[in-house]
């Protein structure tokens, strides 16, 4: 669960697994690549771009900064 | 539903969360008193007592019991929050249970010791409000010298690990510089700022022919806001609503009454909306006196306009219903005279020439003023006696 300012988001699956490896250390690049890396059989471009799509949504939101 | 799910197997990876069978938030009134004089203020007119107010050991008690009910914000307003000695205990308090705290404030009793306190304890966001751009014009409308103190602590808040928002109350004195009112909110780089419109309740009815805005001024205003969306995305969210004299339905008022919120105000009464007390023939429970789950699911209070059991024509088949919940019952009665008929700010409403006056009168006349410089509460009361009445403070 993500609370922020007047609103609440539960979290599953992928979305979870992106936002658990957002911890202020690690870059853009290697959550992309770890993730890449456990989803093997999905092409690694559309993993990327899902990821990118997903970030900036919540940036959007400011609720992740990158 | 925002979702990077496609390239996994499922179907909902994260869904903002709407319809819990608890309240999500607990709206805490701390207190009543507050140093700001503001005449958009929507606390009631009838102010509850000093004397009267929840100890540190009652509302630690009320937050345990939200965070146990499965609420996940508490929002500390007021009133002004900080006039409470106690507060850095209040919010380490609901922190413990889980409960995400936000700090509604002026600022006014903020210095940066008490910021760094506040934030060890936990707190996780913080909301000031200013009242406008321009020095001169703030301080008349909070009837208080307040505006420099708060741009001192947005640059302070800024220096701390919590989430900061905000809060610029647009109304007509001050709507014809929003762009500017924006520009300065920028300088003070928050995460987020909400535009709201001042919303017609308590001591801001009382002063509406000075507050509403024109239809021009609306208009202006929403494409301006548009604009600065588009510049500040990613940056600074902006979250707005227009005003609902102006909207063509109602607004879904507290996400419906006894759905989503549940109000405590300063002597432990449960409300389901700020301004509940004004309705006429309903008693409300107190947390001194019953749980915060009984008084949620049993009360007669939350059960009165819960649903759609309560609800007349037009909304009974409304196809609107389930989305704005017949708006507000408080304006229904403040405006139409009855609690339990379809608000007046409804286009589809019986009462809409409630509504329609009052929007008539207010593009029909010239009331803007300019600000008077002031040095006092006092003076600034006894000048602008016959433009508006300023928030007084509890007994």
């Amino acid at each position: 669960m993500i609370l922020f300012p007047e609103g609440a988001l539960k979290l599953q699956g992928t979305g979870r697994q992106v936002l658990e490896r957002c911890d202020g250390r690690r870059t853009f690049g290697q959550i992309v690549s770890a993730l890449q890396e456990e989803f093997g059989t999905t092409d690694p471009e559309k993993i990327r771009s899902d990821i990118t799509m997903f970030l900036e949504q919540l940036q959007r939101r400011r609720i992740v900064d990158y | 539903m925002i979702s990077p799910c496609s390239w996994s197997n499922c179907s909902a990876d994260a869904s903002w969360i709407t319809d819990l069978p608890s309240p999500l938030a607990l709206i805490a009134e701390v207190t009543h008193r507050c140093p700001l004089h503001c005449v958009y203020c929507s606390n009631p007119v009838q102010l509850a007592a000093t004397a009267a107010e929840l100890s540190t050991q009652e509302w630690i008690g009320v937050f345990a019991q939200a965070g146990r009910l499965g609420m996940l914000h508490a929002h500390f307003t007021g009133g002004e929050p900080l006039a409470r000695a106690d507060l850095t205990e209040l919010v380490a308090g609901a922190r413990a249970t889980g409960l995400y705290t936000n700090l509604i404030t002026s600022g006014i009793g903020l210095n940066e010791q008490r910021l760094q306190a506040l934030v060890d304890a936990g707190l996780d966001h913080i909301q000031v409000s200013f009242q406008d751009s321009r020095e001169e014009a703030a301080n008349w409308i909070a009837g208080a010298k307040a505006h420099a103190h708060k741009i001192e602590l947005a640059r302070a808040i800024r220096r701390h690990k919590v989430a900061f928002t905000v809060n610029l109350v647009v109304h007509r004195q001050n709507l014809d510089h929003l762009a500017e009112m924006i520009a300065f909110t920028e300088q003070l780089n928050p995460d987020r700022v909400e535009i709201a419109h001042a919303q017609y309740y308590g001591w801001a009815l009382a002063n509406r022919v000075a507050l509403m805005p024109t239809r021009e001024q609306v208009e202006r205003a929403v494409a301006i806001v548009a604009d600065a969306e588009k510049r500040l995305a990613g940056r600074m969210r902006i979250d707005s609503v227009v005003p609902d004299y102006y909207a063509k339905y109602p607004k879904a008022c507290m996400g419906g009454w006894g759905r989503r919120l549940m109000l405590i105000n300063p002597s432990g009464k449960a409300l389901p909306c700020h301004a509940a007390e004004v309705l006429p023939g309903m008693s409300f429970e107190n947390v001194r006196e019953k749980p915060l789950e009984s008084i949620w699911r049993e009360s007669p209070s939350f059960q009165r306009f819960r649903g759609e059991e309560w609800m007349p024509e037009p909304c009974r088949t409304c196809q609107f219903r389930a989305e704005d919940f017949g708006g507000c019952r408080c304006q229904a009665f403040l405006l139409a005279g009855d609690a339990a008929v379809t608000d007046p700010a409804c286009s589809l409403a019986p009462a809409h020439h409630a509504i329609e006056s009052a929007v008539q009168e207010a593009n029909s006349m010239a009331s803007k003023a300019h600000p008077i410089a002031g040095s006092s509460f006092v003076k600034w009361q006894k000048e602008n006696a016959e433009f508006w009445t300023y928030r007084k403070n509890p007994e």
